[in-house]
């Protein structure tokens, strides 16, 4: 026995294949237990009735995904999810690229820019809702202060308990939180755009909207799609800058699909549903991410 | 050996009064040693069941009644049948009915409550007095207040806030509202499932919550204060009434100069004065506690004669104890108003919703509230959603029968 084992150390292509299991299996086995068994026992909650606490679960088969179209309270979240998609996707990627190319051909104090902006990504979101819900605090909060000692008053609001203004509001904290990722991403790829089409574009007359339009952006398309993917996916998974700021309210005005799922599950103990819930969610992640992978890779040929 | 005991006891007073009587408890018992971990009813939800579950949970612990709280654990058989218990300390006779009625989920009794409240309406004598403002003796004379309160430049008149407990505030007005509107037994239909919450007199009810609003009672911001800080300008004289539970007592600390009055809510044109009681929480014994007659002992300890004085002049709290004498406490002219109040009702005695409701009815509710609150929603149409909520709560068999 022990003289095949020798053997088998003794072929090299073998020994590089077990060395190379040797790293993989330990990070495979977590990936197994922490998501892909996670993931199919939550497809089979997601076909049983359950309160999270009886022995018994009772299977139910698609029942919960059908009560799932007629939910209101799902398509209420989605719509909010979809707001958040598109301004919390368009707003930091466009301020990112905004300050990157104005600091881009290098101006005094840019370590300085360039720290500052980077500063809220640093932050936890938790951090970034908690400071927002002090900045939005309709008594003391800065921006009510602010408002009023200048005499704006018809202004201040309670900006995270008013129906219609809460959503935006909390939109705003995340872009501040998220933009300085965009900028430093965008200011990375920067580096890689030709400058001598720029000097061909400005030799052709080119005004800096049409060199920005025809010539910078076209250079930056794989780091706008790679960062324009990642923001989308975190916009369909958005939670805990919500769930610290407003937890979905007031009423219903702020709840994501995911708040919507965590409330489900565990504050109203329907864990069968809640689970029907995020697999829904994670078809929309999955569908969104195959969309503008699919795009960037189209973009790369 | 050691208990584990988790708590969910807030504010400085009650936390001091706990400690002391756990060291009381472990000086008379030298053999148990009570750990004590704090944690709040939202962090109870979310890992008491796992933990239990898991074997990591506590021997005791500090959690609220009802369906959607202690019921959901009583019912998966996570919790020790309190049946022996009750004959063994004679709690029937020692405990206020509600301690057993309240804490029964599927035919046992698995806690014993604690912190016996009511709900009603504080007013702040300084400032009625000041005004030359009498106390209303009615609930429209209470509401017309709100004007003359506004004009006065008190705002809000009523304090409240609800921007992180989810509408929960405003709902408790409204369960003092339906309470004095729509009589008990109607209610208890109710929240058995066997009257639907969409009827007139409900809707009714819910319409008085909307005056409330449109009086001008609540802060314009309500919405968007917290709780404690929507609390806080009643304490603080910016508002000179509130309509709460004798819970908010313990927030009358000694920096608090002016006096307050406390009395059931005004009575309703065409409804009876009735006193909304509960139990703020209820103390439950894990099933599979491995020391099940010495956390017997400490509960039991909770509730003797030894510890009720500490809860009621140092914290506040009223034990769910019967046969006591407040005569003798050391107490503020409020706090005994309402334990005089308490011993003395002979009125009706109406039901506070939430704690015999299912989550999924009270989360729709208090999140459809806000939106009443703020004119999105029609009094037609929350009422239309609890129902909706309750009739699914009976078809999964989560509801509390009461009528029975």
């Amino acid at each position: 026995m022990f003289e095949s084992i020798r053997q088998f150390f003794a072929d090299r292509k073998l020994r590089d294949y077990a060395t190379a299991y040797a790293f993989v299996i330990p990070a495979l086995a977590m990936y197994v237990i922490f998501v892909v068994y996670p993931f199919f026992y939550t497809i089979y909650l997601s076909l049983t009735k359950w309160d999270g606490a009886k022995p018994v679960k009772e299977f139910v088969g698609l029942l919960n995904y059908q009560q799932l179209v007629a939910d209101s309270r799902l398509w209420s979240a989605l719509s909010h999810n979809f707001i958040w998609i598109v301004l919390g996707t368009v707003a930091p990627v466009a301020i990112g690229l905004f300050l990157g190319v104005l600091l881009w051909r290098g101006v005094r104090g840019m370590v300085f820019f360039r720290t500052v902006y980077f500063l809220p990504v640093v932050l936890a979101p938790v951090a970034v809702g908690i400071i927002w819900k002090w900045m939005y605090n309709p008594q003391f909060g800065p921006i009510n202060s602010t408002l009023r000692a200048v005499g704006l008053d018809v202004l201040a609001k309670g900006w995270l308990g008013d129906p219609y203004l809460a959503l935006p509001a909390i939109i705003l904290a995340g872009v501040w939180g998220y933009f300085g990722f965009c900028f430093v991403v965008i200011m990375a790829g920067l580096q890689n755009i030709d400058m001598e089409q720029i000097d061909a574009a400005l030799v052709d007359g080119a005004n800096g909207a049409q060199r920005l339009w025809y010539v910078i952006i076209p250079g930056l398309r794989h780091v706008l799609t790679m960062i324009t993917t990642f923001t989308l996916i975190l916009g369909v998974n958005v939670f805990d800058i919500i769930w610290i700021t407003t937890r979905g309210g007031p009423g219903r005005a702020t709840h994501v699909i995911a708040t919507y799922t965590y409330n489900t599950a565990f504050r109203e103990s329907y864990v069968g549903y809640g689970s029907a819930l995020a697999i829904v969610m994670g078809l929309v992640s999955l569908v969104v991410s195959f969309i503008f992978i699919s795009i960037r890779e189209r973009g790369g040929d | 050996m050691e208990i584990l005991y988790w708590d969910q006891v807030s504010g400085d007073e009650a936390q001091a009064v706990i400690e002391t009587i756990i060291a009381n408890f472990e000086e008379a018992h030298p053999n148990i040693k009570i750990n004590r971990e704090v944690y709040t009813l939202e962090q109870l939800t979310d890992i008491s069941r796992t933990a239990i579950e898991a074997g990591e949970g506590p021997d005791i612990m500090y959690y609220d009644s009802g369906p959607a709280y202690g019921g959901i654990l009583g019912n998966a058989g996570l919790l020790l049948s309190l049946e022996e218990a009750y004959a063994a300390y004679n709690w029937d006779e020692r405990l206020v009915s509600v301690s057993r009625d309240w804490t029964t989920y599927g035919g046992t009794v698995y806690g014993v409550g604690h912190e016996f409240e009511a709900q009603g309406l504080y007013w702040n004598k300084r400032i009625f007095a000041d005004e030359g403002i009498e106390v209303p003796s009615t609930f429209e004379e209470m509401v017309a207040l709100c004007g003359t309160f506004r004009e006065l430049g008190y705002d809000p008149p009523m304090a409240a806030g609800w921007a992180d407990w989810g509408g929960f505030p405003i709902s408790h007005n409204w369960y003092n509202v339906l309470a004095n509107s729509v009589p008990s037994d109607t209610v208890a239909a109710a929240i058995s499932g066997e009257y639907p919450w969409n009827s007139p007199d409900i809707v009714a009810s819910l319409d008085l919550v909307v005056g409330l609003v449109e009086a001008g009672c609540y802060d314009e911001q309500g919405s968007a204060t917290s709780f404690l800080d929507g609390n806080a300008k009643f304490y603080t004289g910016q508002a000179p009434m509130m309509l709460m539970s004798t819970w908010a007592m313990q927030f009358f600390t000694d920096e608090i100069t002016d006096e307050f009055g406390f009395m059931i809510l005004p009575p309703i044109e065409g409804g009876e004065q009735t006193m909304i009681q509960l139990m703020g929480a209820v103390w439950y014994i894990i099933g599979d506690t491995e020391h099940p007659e010495e956390t017997l002992t400490f509960l039991n300890y909770l509730v003797s004669d030894e510890a009720i004085p500490l809860w009621i002049e140092g914290a506040k709290l009223l034990p769910g104890v019967t046969g006591v004498d407040f005569s003798g406490y050391d107490v503020r002219p409020v706090y005994s108003d309402f334990l005089n109040l308490v011993s003395g009702w002979d009125g009706p005695v109406g039901y506070h919703i939430d704690v015999l409701t299912p989550a999924n009815f009270n989360t729709t509710l208090w999140e459809s509230n806000v939106e009443l609150a703020a004119g999105r929603l029609t009094s037609q149409e929350v009422a239309d959603r609890i129902n909706a909520e309750m009739e699914r709560a009976v078809e999964d068999g989560r509801h509390a029968d009461i009528t029975g």
